[in-house]
């Protein structure tokens, strides 16, 4: 039988219902749990509300960021495995190293000769044990979490509000580094040295933030939108060096 | 910890390790499958190496990222985070953005509720469109010129960096100033996996924070 067949058989989707299902069943028990406990602190309906449609709109760019590569991956290992592995833990690139590891590691290429039903098997399996490693962390420490923080930060409460502000700007100066130190790439076509359309998408990206940010606290719908509207300025600059 | 804490704590972390457990074990139901109904024989060495090769390469990340993110997202977003994944590209930008919008300060009880709420907001929008693309997606995207498509997918991401940074940076400027010029240098002229290099961005810092903060430069 043939292997893509096997891959996108009901079997599989049905299993990907079922993980995809525990994802979304999660959020929804934690927005359950969040409206109930929300009187305690003194927050009404309508700001959780907000809230939550905020971050509804805030996911829109990214996930669309994903699409390209969620469809090179659909190509490469199925359907519904690609589905579960998105909607768990993974970033395509992640998992996509993780489907040629397990390849590799039988000495064949993903969907390359040699590459049958036991070696798409070590494939899905390498997929799943490198997903398990970030669940089996969560699992084991991240319920001592608020514990840690207090030992760190202590109870000075400006000294916390620093420590989260640091992780958060430590971690996007991180993103945004790659970028930063390749200002010029070489074209694919003409192979003539030119700016990094990334490196000019990530700063039209940042001052059109820096834009929104002060509209914002003028016109309080656009707080919502302002994301969003900052990557498309940032598309639309990138795409000028394209 | 005060009472609103301990009490949300606690259901939160009832049903987060639960869940933890549970999305462990049905990831394999497709290994299950397939050696039950295909009759997938795979080799076991064959699966350890595999699994001994990716666990090198990622061990880092399993244990930077829950710490790093978890400060940001906070114990229910850490627990919808890892489980729905891509946390720097959708759940804080979510966490943010939620926060912005409704003006309560993160870390703070309020916070606590207002960035799990937008957090489970953005869990939906990716799995709808996570899920259109699966099934209707080869046919959306042969409607995009190659032009569009390639800009799509490379210029989203480092617009989103870009604008969370900003955001981030505005509330507290002068940390952008000592973090970025770290996390630049080290990345220029040092080699290391990439996970060393989360670990530097953050608690290198982390400690260069602790010091201003001492000398009373960063308030």
């Amino acid at each position: 039988m043939d292997l893509q067949a096997i891959a996108n058989a009901p079997v599989f989707w049905g299993c990907a219902a079922i993980s995809v299902s525990i994802v979304v069943l999660l959020a929804f028990r934690y927005v359950i749990l969040a409206l109930r406990f929300a009187p305690s602190v003194g927050l009404d309906r309508a700001t959780c509300g907000q809230a939550f449609r905020s971050g509804l709109l805030a996911a829109f760019g990214p996930s669309v960021a994903q699409v390209v590569a969620v469809l090179a991956m659909i190509a490469a290992i199925g359907g519904p495995i690609s589905w579960i592995r998105l909607s768990m833990i993974g970033s395509a690139a992640t998992e996509l190293v993780a489907a040629r590891t397990g390849a590799a590691a039988c000495g064949v290429e993903l969907g390359g000769a040699g590459f049958g039903l036991n070696q798409m098997a070590v494939s899905w399996f390498t997929m799943c044990v490198n997903g398990c490693g970030w669940l089996l962390m969560v699992f084991l420490f991240t319920h001592k979490l608020d514990e840690v923080g207090d030992k760190i930060g202590g109870t000075d409460a400006k000294w916390r509000s620093i420590i989260t502000a640091t992780c958060s700007i430590g971690l996007y100066c991180h993103m945004v580094a790659p970028y930063i130190i390749k200002p010029q790439v070489i074209d694919k076509v003409t192979q003539a040295v030119k700016t990094n359309p990334q490196l000019v998408a990530c700063v039209a990206g940042a001052l059109s933030m820096a834009v929104f940010i002060q509209l914002g606290k003028k016109y309080v719908w656009i707080k919502n939108y302002a994301l969003g509207f900052a990557i498309i300025s940032g598309l639309v600059a990138g795409y000028q060096f394209m | 910890m005060n009472e609103f804490r301990t009490e949300w704590n606690k259901s939160v972390i009832r049903s987060g390790r639960f869940t933890m457990l549970l999305a462990m074990v049905c990831s394999f139901l497709p290994n299950i499958a397939l050696y039950f109904f295909y009759g997938a024989r795979p080799n076991f060495s064959e699966m350890m190496s595999g699994w001994g090769q990716i666990a090198a390469a990622y061990v880092g990340f399993y244990i930077i990222e829950p710490i790093t993110y978890g400060t940001v997202l906070g114990t229910a977003g850490s627990y919808m985070g890892i489980l729905a994944g891509t946390m720097g590209q959708m759940r804080v930008p979510a966490a943010m953005t939620a926060l912005d919008v409704t003006n309560i300060e993160a870390g703070t009880d309020k916070g606590e509720l207002i960035s799990t709420l937008g957090i489970a907001g953005s869990i939906v929008t990716n799995i709808v469109i996570l899920t259109i693309t699966v099934f209707f997606g080869v046919q959306i995207l042969s409607l995009l010129p190659a032009g569009i498509k390639a800009a799509l997918s490379s210029l989203i991401l480092p617009a989103l960096f870009g604008a969370v940074l900003m955001q981030f940076a505005m509330k507290k400027p002068i940390i952008v100033c000592y973090a970025l010029p770290l996390v630049l240098v080290v990345r220029k002229f040092i080699k290391m996996p990439s996970w060393g290099y989360i670990l530097v961005a953050v608690f290198g810092s982390l400690i260069l924070s602790k010091i201003l903060y001492k000398a009373k430069i960063v308030k």
